[in-house]
């Protein structure tokens, strides 16, 4: 039924939405969730941002959803040496882009269609994610049993790339463009 | 010796000495301080003994430090804090320190240590009262005792706590009187 | 000519001693070489009002001299030489800096207030090599 969803809808949530097509209104950002997976996928980490954060379980979904599309990439890209696996899939109107490391740890990205990102802003955003979470694990204290990630140094981290990488305004407006 | 002297003295040596890899160094401290966490199961013990193997790290490394730095003697405590703050932990940490807090009789002050490498990557888990560098405290008291000073050190800010630095109090209780071994006790 | 060498603790315990040329010494001359030093090292500061700030002491008699350096951390060094050795503080610093502190200090199985000699076949083998390769040895 979340085909019938239109992505362009502006008005309230009843308009054509159901059980998957999860519309966020308001949203500004383009990032919607970061999360990280461990070896088993088990989520490690989710983390919401702004308005996105009202739909918590849906946006967990998109994520699990995508961890398929992992498998599948994965193999297809067994033979070359890229931990950014790129573009996923498009679910409703987010798309997801996916990342693992040769520890089979997966990070995942899920963006709205608010402005387009390059490969390579997305490619240095997951590069940087994953240098803050080996400096998670750097430390003596954090566990090594797949437990959720509690950190307020990844947290800031993750925020920090967000905005500065993710969340940069978009190039100059063009002249026609309305407020 | 003047205080920009030692940091002179301080640098130099730093310059000459091994080196091992940070991570490695951090990462071992870590593990060893996690271990003990587990091992005693009381954040109280778990200082306590990391002061006491610095405590036994600082006895041998008085030595290693005579011999690179070639200090020998020192006139007054307030010299002794200088040295230890600009020569001896640039020589083996390779930070510098400043010495600050007097008390009015010069025999207290406060090392501030604004960059400390062991505690690279450390998050504490929240509430528990561990002091995770106490092994420094140990080292300092360790290597004074060898120069016949009786010294208390202890931490006093810790920014794994939240506060903006790390502030080790050293005080001096005491000189040493030299005591002879049994054989000349006799006479 | 090298005589022997003592290395004392801070405690006046004898834990290093060895003889290359002249007569063997017992445990009661070592006690007495350590009294000597400690008693001369009280009087030179209270003579001239200040110990020498290097650790360095020589006593000169006529048929033999005794150099001593002794560190901030309390080890006492002794070399016994004939009167044509010279100076030696250079010597005595290296075998403390380069030889003790690297083979005996940093041992994790030495302690510095243990009473018990020290036995380490690297000091032993290092000591002598240096010394040998000494100008004043023999």
């Amino acid at each position: 039924m979340s085909q019938f969803s239109d992505p362009d809808a502006t008005g309230p949530m009843a308009q054509g939405v159901a059980i998957f097509g999860e519309f966020v209104e308001n949203a500004q950002g383009v990032t919607a969730t970061v999360a990280v997976i461990g070896k088993k996928n088990e989520p490690l980490y989710l983390r919401l941002f702004d308005e996105y954060q009202t739909k918590e379980l849906y946006f967990q979904s998109l994520v699990f959803v995508s961890l398929d599309v992992i498998d599948e990439c994965v193999e297809r890209k067994a033979m070359q040496q890229d931990m950014y696996l790129g573009f996923l899939c498009p679910i409703d109107e987010y798309q997801i882009y996916g990342y693992m490391t040769n520890s089979m740890i997966k990070f995942v990205v899920v963006l709205a269609d608010v402005h387009r990102l390059q490969d390579f802003e997305l490619r240095d955003f997951f590069q940087k994610v994953h240098a803050a979470y080996v400096e998670y694990l750097l430390n003596p204290f954090a566990p090594l049993d797949g437990d959720k990630i509690k950190s307020a140094r990844f947290d800031a981290a993750i925020e920090r790339h967000v905005a500065t990488i993710l969340e940069r305004p978009p190039p100059a407006p063009g002249p026609g463009a309305k407020a | 010796m003047s205080a920009s002297a030692n940091a002179r003295l301080g640098e130099q040596i730093w310059q000459k000495m091994p080196k091992i890899n940070a991570e490695f160094f951090t990462l071992t401290y870590g593990a060893m301080v996690v271990q003990l966490m587990r091992d005693l199961e009381d954040v109280q013990l778990v200082n306590e003994k990391l002061e006491k193997m610095g405590h036994s790290i600082g006895c041998r490394l008085i030595d290693e430090f005579l011999a690179k730095s070639g200090i020998n003697n020192c006139n007054e405590f307030a010299e002794t804090a200088d040295v230890i703050a600009k020569v001896a932990f640039k020589m083996f940490l390779g930070v510098s320190v400043e010495v600050a807090s007097w008390n009015d009789e010069k025999t207290s002050c406060s090392l501030l240590v604004y960059d400390n490498p062991l505690t690279d990557f450390v998050e504490l888990p929240p509430n528990i009262n561990l002091y995770y560098s106490n092994v420094l405290c140990g080292v300092i008291r360790g290597a004074l005792e060898m120069v016949q000073l009786r010294v208390e050190c202890y931490f006093v800010r810790d920014t794994l706590r939240g506060d903006d630095v790390n502030e080790i109090r050293l005080e001096l209780k005491e000189h040493i009187k030299d005591e002879m071994a049994e054989e000349y006790r006799r006479e | 000519m090298i005589y022997n060498m003592y290395i004392f603790n801070r405690r006046g315990t004898c834990v290093y001693y060895r003889r290359w040329h002249g007569r063997e010494n017992d445990e009661e001359k070592q006690r007495l070489v350590f009294g000597m030093l400690y008693s001369m090292n009280e009087l030179v500061g209270k003579l001239s009002g200040s110990i020498s700030k290097d650790g360095m002491l020589t006593i000169k008699t006529n048929s033999f001299t005794m150099h001593q350096f002794h560190t901030a951390s309390g080890t006492r060094f002794v070399l016994n030489t004939d009167n044509n050795a010279g100076d030696l503080r250079q010597n005595m610093y290296h075998i403390y800096a380069m030889i003790w502190v690297e083979c005996v200090v940093k041992s994790p199985m030495w302690s510095p207030m243990s009473a018990t000699p020290v036995d380490s076949p690297l000091f032993d083998r290092q000591l002598e090599t240096y010394l040998e390769g000494l100008t004043c040895f023999r």
